[in-house]
């Protein structure tokens, strides 16, 4: 080999001492970030900040930090594969009415409303691997008082009950009264109160139908490729209502980025029966499945077109997939809706005794064409004859996995269980169990997902 | 290695040295893993040594056996490479003592070997989860340096992650 000149790039002042003290030297705060992003949650990055002055001017109030810890989280999920299992975690908030002294019935169950829920309790229970919502709850007998985990919002106990309208990711909408309502996050217990929202005249006729809804979006258009948009999200609340003339809608739309309540009215062929079937917000479009007593089809609301937009592009029906079972198969407590990774789908479970299987179908919807593809058909065997199985909601981040109920004639207890479709319902695992229910149609499932960092709620700028 | 035998090409040789004199000859397909490197290599193309003032002799050894174990399996077009490295690097990074650990830290940021800085700082924060913020000042021989009050102020604000 060739003598050559030395060629030394002219070194930095590099001059530290051996260390002991590890982190004091490592210089460079872009190492030391480094290093924090590879924490597993944002409870321990959060913990760390308490370390030292360094650290913690590192992680607050960094949308950068929060940024790069979320990008590097999900480059390594996708390394994973997407096969992978592993999924956030998630709570289940299931609110039902139960059969009380003052002896509701099975009819009236299926049509509750807001009136009812009063002399019935409100109930919300926890998986066992949700206890990130709050440790204290160590998946312990559910308690009637919600939990608990909403007394943040200081309301006066026992006058007001927090009645939850809509999920998502890990933010709720949160009902007080018809004109209040709230977002929320209750891990970081962060929450915003709307302004009051617009009613109408007719708001106390007894049978104006009411729903609302809630969808989040993020400011950027990166939303693709994070479907957990929780770093500037913009979201809009939507109240719909309407009275006796059915075909006449009005709407009240709030957005977080005017701080304001937009109202109009258009005509919509249906009414939006039933209240026990939660909203599902995906894609900045707030769905809501309508029917009496079973799925008829799906309605879905744009918050984001303008009042002047035609009511078809404001609102529209989707029909039901081809395969989607109807009759009895098509009622209530055998379909849910929900977002899964940010597509909406549907799902079905029913008894098909010719076939002495259970059939399970689910759906993905096409958001551009509105129309269905079917991506599980299957049929299930049942070990027990007295087993019976419905569902009750979808994963939100693990396709593959949902929530069903176990009843047996013997017992009335529901069993919550997680089955990873394609499995053998033997196979599933039991989660927890709800206490005796009235009717089972009046079961309502909220699912949140918890991200990587939690949801932070935009501040509402002032009305101009 | 059977691979290096079928190409036709000869394998380039750089030549690096440590801070403390120490010489390392490796083939520059191995040298070429770490950034910094790569670059004086394709910028001022025909130079073969090349100086490292900033990196002692005992780590730059450290880095390249990395480099060469990364590189060698990298050839092999194995569907089992993936789990070969990951191995190797589980092995690589257990044992190693803070002193070592931030010199080869320090080392693979200087020389911009980022694969190996992503194995390091994963160690690292492998050591702070699961600790107490004590604990992970006693670690790293960390003193607080807040007033009094401003942990606890930072503590009640974000009470939620400290249940």
């Amino acid at each position: 080999m060739k003598k050559r000149m030395k060629r030394c790039k002219a070194g930095e002042a590099w001059s530290k001492t051996i260390a002991s003290k590890f982190m004091e030297i490592v210089a460079d705060d872009g190492l030391l970030f480094e290093i924090l992003i590879r924490l597993p949650d944002s409870r321990s990055i959060i913990q760390c900040a308490t370390v030292c002055k360094r650290w913690y001017s590192l992680v607050s109030r960094s949308e950068y930090f929060i940024r790069s810890f979320n990008h590097h989280h999900r480059r390594k999920r996708l390394l994973i594969g997407p096969n992978s299992r592993y999924s956030f975690p998630f709570t289940l908030l299931t609110r039902g009415a139960y059969r009380t002294e003052s002896g509701l019935t099975r009819a009236n169950l299926n049509f509750l409303r807001r009136e009812t829920y009063n002399c019935s309790s409100i109930n919300d229970f926890f998986p066992e691997k949700s206890k990130l919502l709050h440790q204290a709850h160590n998946g312990g007998p559910p308690s009637s008082s919600g939990g608990g985990y909403l007394d943040f919002l200081g309301w006066p106990p026992g006058q007001y009950f927090p009645l939850i309208r809509s999920s998502f990711d890990d933010l709720l909408l949160v009902e007080k009264t018809r004109k209040d309502f709230y977002v929320c996050n209750p891990l970081t217990r962060q929450w915003d109160k709307l302004p009051e929202a617009p009613t109408y005249p007719e708001a106390e006729a007894i049978d104006i139908v009411y729903r609302s809804g809630f969808v989040c979006e993020t400011d950027s258009n990166r939303c693709n490729e994070s479907y957990y948009c929780n770093c500037s999200i913009k979201y809009s609340v939507v109240v719909l209502g309407t009275d006796h003339c059915e075909s006449v809608y009005h709407a009240a739309v709030f957005s977080s980025e005017t701080g304001q309540w937009t109202e109009s009215t258009f005509q919509f062929p249906v009414r939006l029966n039933v209240v026990h079937w939660t909203p599902v917000g995906c894609n900045g479009i707030v769905y809501w499945p309508y029917g009496s007593n079973s799925f008829r089809g799906i309605v879905a609301f744009d918050p984001s077109s303008s009042t002047t937009d035609d009511s078809e592009r404001r609102c529209r029906m989707i029909n039901l997939p081809r395969e989607f079972g109807r009759g009895w198969r098509a009622m209530s407590h055998r379909a849910r809706l929900g977002a899964v990774r940010g597509r909406l789908r549907l799902l079905q479970l029913f008894w098909h005794a010719r076939v002495n299987s259970f059939v399970l179908r689910a759906w993905d919807l096409d958001p551009t064409t509105s129309s269905w593809l079917l991506v599980h058909d299957l049929r299930l065997r049942r070990s027990k004859p007295n087993e019976f199985w419905l569902p009750l909601a979808l994963h939100p981040d693990d396709e593959g996995l949902i929530f069903i109920t176990r009843t047996k004639s013997d017992d009335q207890d529901l069993d919550v269980c997680q089955y990873r479709i394609g499995q053998d319902l033997d196979t599933c695992e039991l989660l927890y169990q709800l206490p005796h229910f009235g009717c089972l149609p009046s079961l309502c499932v909220f699912t949140l997902v918890h991200p990587w960092w939690p949801t932070a709620i935009p501040p509402q700028l002032p009305p101009i | 290695m059977s691979s290096s035998s079928t190409t036709t090409t000869t394998t380039r040789l750089l030549m690096l040295k440590a801070s403390d004199g120490v010489t390392f000859e490796v083939e520059e397909a191995v040298a070429t893993k770490l950034g910094a490197i790569n670059n004086m290599v394709e910028e001022e193309g025909s130079e073969d040594l090349i100086c490292l003032p900033n990196v002692n002799g005992k780590f730059l050894g450290m880095v390249l056996e990395w480099c060469k174990k990364h590189a060698n399996n990298n050839t092999n077009s194995d569907k089992g490479n993936d789990e070969v490295n990951k191995w190797w690097d589980k092995e690589f990074v257990m044992d190693l003592d803070q002193n070592t650990l931030y010199h080869l830290l320090m080392a693979a940021d200087y020389l911009s070997g980022t694969e190996l800085v992503d194995l390091l700082t994963e160690k690292v924060a492998s050591m702070i989860r699961g600790k107490k913020v004590e604990e992970i000042r006693e670690t790293f021989k960390i003193k607080s340096d807040f007033l009094p009050g401003q942990e606890e102020e930072i503590r009640k604000k974000n009470s939620w992650a400290f249940e």
